[in-house]
């Protein structure tokens, strides 16, 4: 009996023992432990990095001014830098007036413009273009119209051209921000192609039915 | 008789005060508030505040003539061209932009200056409660707090036992000293030989000290072994940010898409940090969280150079006085921990930490994986719809990303990507080891090519 006891003592001892060894707390700011770390790291900074070679302390820098990208403008369109229209009412006015759509007709254009605006236009614009997206109704509740934007089929938006909506898209507008930086020329005109289908629904819903109006009813 | 009277006279004066605003509810305030929030407050604070356009409030005093007010709300670019120089000053102060044309009649119009004019109490520019951020950041220092305190209690108790052994000692050698004098022994010093005790201990109880030597070594090289594995797997890594971005509030609540910040994923092989002018998209209009308030947010705007207050971007940012900003932003901010907190983020770069990281002998692209292998974002990530601050959720380790080559079909269906490769296949059934029914997964592709990843 007494011999048992011992022997229980002393598992309990190991135990502890092998218990303070894991109790060694982890910090969350720390990833752990490397191994050859030589390996894991390049000498090359990383996209991203911090970088004292550069006076802004980056290692992404923007392209030199006049920079052509080839990979996603290959159809040779304008791209940021080269974008021919100012960023003033001449220049607005100039670009309503003059861009056209250079892709074609294709539905596959149309497709992709559908899901670029699922992902970059819908939280504010909604799915149906009405000015209902998600963003802007958490805004609403809390009495905040500043992303609030007009229907497409509003009376105000539903006649504008497509050059007017890819520079609306290229320099913002109002307190919508300029969207070139996250969409290429190519992608910003499929959004256009679809963004001109929600302008006049084919289902025939009330064209002169404002955001205000749709969110009103909500 | 005389009562009557008086009180007729008190009614007339009553019935002419009240007069205008009688004429004023035809052009009623509450219809006012409805058209002004359609039209109006995307660009305009009722207050002096300014947004796109400038804060209405005193519109009116402004401008001498009511008529050409009407007629600047109603279309300002016709209106421009009378060459009014109050308003080409306005054009010319917000860089050439214009309202757009309103169809609005002149009591609609006359509506909404009324609602202006008199906005009530909820117009005030929506504020977020802050009691829940600063509760939270309460609790947030208060386990510093904690932490600080147990080391100085740590620190407490080790100076008082150096204290307690040398006085012990002090009042030994005393003893040592009035023994020495008085021509007595002087106190042993007690040799406590711990490890020849236990040296012999052991020799007498051999079975439990076996017991004792087996348990440990089993469980530590358990441990050990579970240690060693962690190397280098960073799984559950979740570092403090410099802005305190919540990827539940923008992803799971307010359902913004993963690819509206990180839209690089598509194209290139790395999936990027937004730059801060994606984040004032949204927060030029959004300047307080439900969270934190402006403290979080104002960190962008410093970074950035937003002026909050005007609701504009500083001019020449990066040559203006750190100083003055600091004391801008802190006034901004109200609150001296918050101000501090921004002063770091003036001028500068936000330097988010990155978590998910593979070492340099691995390639990964990401356009391979989510634009071609159609793979989704939570597969690898997580649910970071539901995450505070964001941590690894997958292991990232080599045998990690081979179960998923081995198990993934490659979606060539739907994929154009693949079309060649799959007709070719097609064409050649019974020369290769593809056949009719047989999973097409990325190992059948060269997904487990050690050169796919190791060059």
């Amino acid at each position: 009996m007494k011999r048992n006891l011992r022997f229980s003592y002393a598992f309990v001892l190991a135990f502890t023992a092998t218990g303070l060894f894991s109790c060694i707390q982890t910090d969350p700011n720390s990833p752990g432990y490397e191994y050859m770390p030589d390996m894991y790291y390049s000498i090359a900074y990383r996209p991203g990095e911090a970088n004292p070679n550069y006076a802004d302390g980056k290692t992404n820098q923007p392209p030199v001014d006049g920079t052509v990208a080839q990979s996603h403008d290959s159809l040779g369109m304008i791209n940021f830098s080269s974008f021919p229209y100012a960023n003033s009412p001449e220049g607005r006015e100039k670009a309503i007036a003059e861009l056209k759509n250079p892709l074609g007709q294709s539905a596959y254009h149309l497709d992709e413009g559908k899901r670029l605006y699922n992902v970059y236009c819908i939280a504010c614009h909604g799915k149906e273009g009405k000015g209902d997206g998600p963003v802007v109704k958490v805004l609403l509740a809390k009495d905040n119209y500043g992303l609030q934007p007009p229907a497409y089929s509003s009376d105000q938006l539903k006649g504008i051209s497509e050059g007017q909506i890819f520079y609306a898209m290229h320099f913002g507008k109002g307190n919508m921000g300029s969207y070139a930086s996250q969409l290429s020329a190519v992608e910003r005109w499929q959004i256009t192609r679809f963004v001109q289908t929600l302008q006049n629904p084919v289902g025939g819903s009330d064209s002169t039915a404002t955001a205000a109006d749709t969110t009103a009813s909500k | 008789m005389r009562n009557v009277l008086r009180h007729a006279r008190l009614v007339l004066v009553g019935l002419i005060l009240a007069l205008p605003s009688y004429m004023r509810a035809e052009v009623s305030a509450e219809q006012g508030k409805q058209l002004f929030k359609a039209n109006c407050a995307r660009c305009h604070y009722v207050t002096d505040k300014r947004f796109v356009g400038p804060g209405l409030a005193g519109v009116q005093d402004r401008w001498s003539d009511e008529g050409n007010l009407l007629a600047w709300i109603r279309n300002s670019s016709d209106y421009l061209k009378t060459g009014d120089s109050y308003a080409t000053k306005l054009f010319e102060e917000y860089n050439g932009s214009v309202m757009p044309a309103f169809q609005l009649s002149d009591d609609e119009i006359k509506s909404i200056l009324a609602y202006i004019a008199d906005p009530g109490e909820e117009a005030a520019p929506a504020t977020a409660s802050t009691d829940g951020a600063a509760a939270a950041e309460g609790g947030q220092t208060g386990g510093g707090d904690n932490t600080l305190l147990t080391y100085i209690l740590i620190g407490v108790a080790v100076v008082l036992l150096i204290l307690a052994r040398s006085l012990n000692s002090v009042s030994k050698a005393l003893e040592n000293v009035r023994r020495e004098k008085a021509g007595e022994e002087p106190i042993q010093e007690e040799s406590i030989n711990v490890v020849g005790k236990t040296v012999a201990w052991m020799a007498k109880n051999k079975r439990i000290t076996a017991v004792i030597a087996i348990v440990l070594v089993g469980a530590l090289s358990y441990k050990g072994f579970v240690a060693l594995n962690t190397i280098g797997v960073y799984e559950g890594y979740q570092p403090k940010q410099p802005i305190a971005f919540s990827h539940k509030l923008h992803v799971g609540q307010n359902k913004i898409e993963c690819q509206y910040c990180h839209s690089t994923v598509e194209k290139s092989r790395h999936a990027n940090i937004p730059s801060a002018n994606v984040c004032m998209n949204c927060h030029k209009a959004v300047q307080e969280g439900p969270q934190y308030g402006k403290n979080e947010i104002t960190k962008i705007y410093a970074a950035v150079g937003w002026n909050p207050e005007k609701n504009e971007y500083f001019k020449d940012y990066a040559k203006m006085d750190k100083e003055e900003l600091a004391s801008f932003y802190g006034s901004y901010l109200g609150d001296e921990k918050a101000a501090a907190a921004v002063e770091p983020f003036i001028q500068s770069n936000i330097e988010w930490v990155q978590i998910h990281k593979l070492p340099d002998h691995a390639y990964f692209n990401h356009a391979q994986h989510v634009k071609v292998g159609k793979v989704e974002c939570t597969t690898c990530h997580g649910e970071v719809g539901e995450m505070e601050e964001v941590y690894q959720h997958s292991p990232l380790t080599m045998g990690w990303c081979i179960n998923c080559h081995r198990e993934t079909e490659v979606q060539y269906a739907t994929n154009g990507y693949y079309e060649r490769l799959h007709q070719y296949y097609k064409e050649h059934k019974g020369e290769y080891e593809m056949r009719e029914g047989q999973a097409f997964t990325v190992e059948k592709i060269g997904g487990l090519e050690c050169s796919k990843c190791h060059y």
